[in-house]
């Protein structure tokens, strides 16, 4: 079961093989958590939620296209709870349209940023990221954490993929600029 | 010991949570499809009702009159009909963008392609006859409904707006034959507007825009006009003059 790729396993739970849900469990708890710790900084909130995450992903287990990857799909699980609980917290209205997300923009390929930049712009995420605006942070985290594609930040986030390429070019400006204010 | 797994496989395992089964989601999969085609169906109806309205009462043709005409013709719009579509298209939109294939794209793509169907779908609709059908048993009162929504919108009480056939020239300007209204005398002077030449004769079918007092008409525009001429069956113009005489 170890060297199954998440979707056969997703295909088992779905086949009512609920032990096989441990492995997803395994192999995503401590990934949704990073995750959550970059919205919430209480533990036993982020505890609660993940386990919520899990939760919903087995009663949706059955919605899942084993044809696209598990990854997006818990990843937007995760995402909806933790939004919903920081709205909870903050009280912030819900976004309906962004402006980023009406028009097409056009972006550079992935990164371009060689193994000695992405190292610095994770340190800047370290202690900055709580600085900057939710709809930077989250494609950053899922970039540069989770390292998940810009396609898979698309499914996630429910945004273009142009978008998700404009907000993690600007969310790293702002992580820059950040850090020459401080250094200034 | 691993309290996130445990605990989620033994609520599992004493069935405090359940997993929904597929058909529940294919039924809300397939709701939303029909939501969208419904919606998309009801979408296009209206605007190429919309356009034929427009035709039909004449209001499309006034912004060739200049600046009053255009005045006149956004108060014309039927902007009940325009906001009730715009809604619909709001609610596509956001019907679309479930879907992969609608939040991956940029909002002014999705809003783009819903457009250009909605325009094709309007197009081929306005080409059947639907509505020309569904006017003429309205104007002969024979369609129970959608009677009166037909024939407020093609044939709506415009004071500016006068669409009929001409029945006499004479020096002034001309007789029209108004579809409605009956006999209109229409005059005619430099100030008038055609913007397609003075050529017009017995017969012509016209729309005259300006101020109609009583039997007069002092137009400020005259063109022909292009839609099919529907006129009120001898039943309604009897329950009109009916009413009339009442008031």
């Amino acid at each position: 079961m170890q060297e199954e790729s998440d979707e056969t396993i997703a295909i088992l739970v779905q086949n009512d093989d609920s032990e096989a849900f441990g492995f997803l469990i395994e192999r995503y708890e401590e990934k949704i958590k990073r995750y959550g710790r970059k919205f919430l900084n209480t533990k036993e909130d982020i505890e609660d939620i993940v386990q919520e995450v899990f939760i919903k992903a087995y009663t949706y287990i059955q919605s899942f296209d084993a044809n696209q990857r598990f990854s997006p799909w818990i990843y937007r699980i995760a995402h909806n709870e933790f939004v919903n609980e920081l709205r909870k917290k903050t009280r912030q209205p819900l976004g309906f349209f962004d402006p980023d997300t009406i028009l097409p923009f056009v972006i550079s390929s992935e990164t371009t940023d060689g193994p000695i930049e992405q190292a610095e712009l994770k340190k800047m995420m370290e202690e900055f990221l709580a600085e900057l605006d939710e709809k930077y942070r989250e494609p950053l985290v899922l970039f540069f954490y989770e390292e998940l594609s810009y396609q898979d930040i698309s499914e996630v986030l429910h945004i273009p993929v142009t978008t998700v390429g404009v907000r993690i070019n600007r969310g790293k400006v702002k992580l820059k600029d950040l850090y020459t204010k401080k250094a200034v | 010991m691993n309290n996130v797994k445990d605990s989620v496989l033994n609520k599992i395992k004493q069935g405090e949570v359940a997993m929904r089964p597929r058909w529940h989601f294919m039924l809300k999969g397939v709701l939303a499809l029909s939501g969208i085609c419904i919606l998309t169906l009801w979408l296009i109806y209206l605007l190429s009702f919309v356009v034929f309205a427009l035709v039909t009462s004449g209001v499309i043709m006034i912004p060739a009159f200049g600046f009053h005409g255009l005045v006149e013709f956004l108060s014309a719009l039927p902007w009940v009909l325009i906001f009730i579509a715009a809604v619909f298209i709001i609610l596509l939109e956001i019907l679309v963008n479930r879907y992969s294939f609608g939040y991956r794209k940029p909002l002014l793509y999705t809003l783009f392609a819903i457009i250009s169907f909605t325009i094709v779908g309007t197009f081929v609709v306005s080409k059947t006859g639907i509505h020309e059908l569904a006017m003429q048993r309205s104007v002969e009162s024979r369609l129970p409904v959608m009677g009166h929504f037909y024939k407020g919108y093609g044939l709506p009480p415009h004071e500016r707006i006068s669409v009929g056939e001409i029945l006499l020239i004479n020096k002034n300007g001309f007789v029209l034959n108004e579809r409605v209204e009956g006999r209109l005398n229409v005059t005619i002077n430099d100030y008038t507007k055609v913007p397609t030449g003075a050529a017009f004769g017995v017969g012509d079918q016209v729309v005259v825009f300006g101020l109609r007092q009583e039997d007069e008409i002092e137009a400020w525009g005259v063109k022909p006009f292009y839609g099919k001429m529907f006129r009120p069956s001898e039943r309604t113009e009897k329950m009109r003059f009916q009413e009339e005489s009442e008031l």
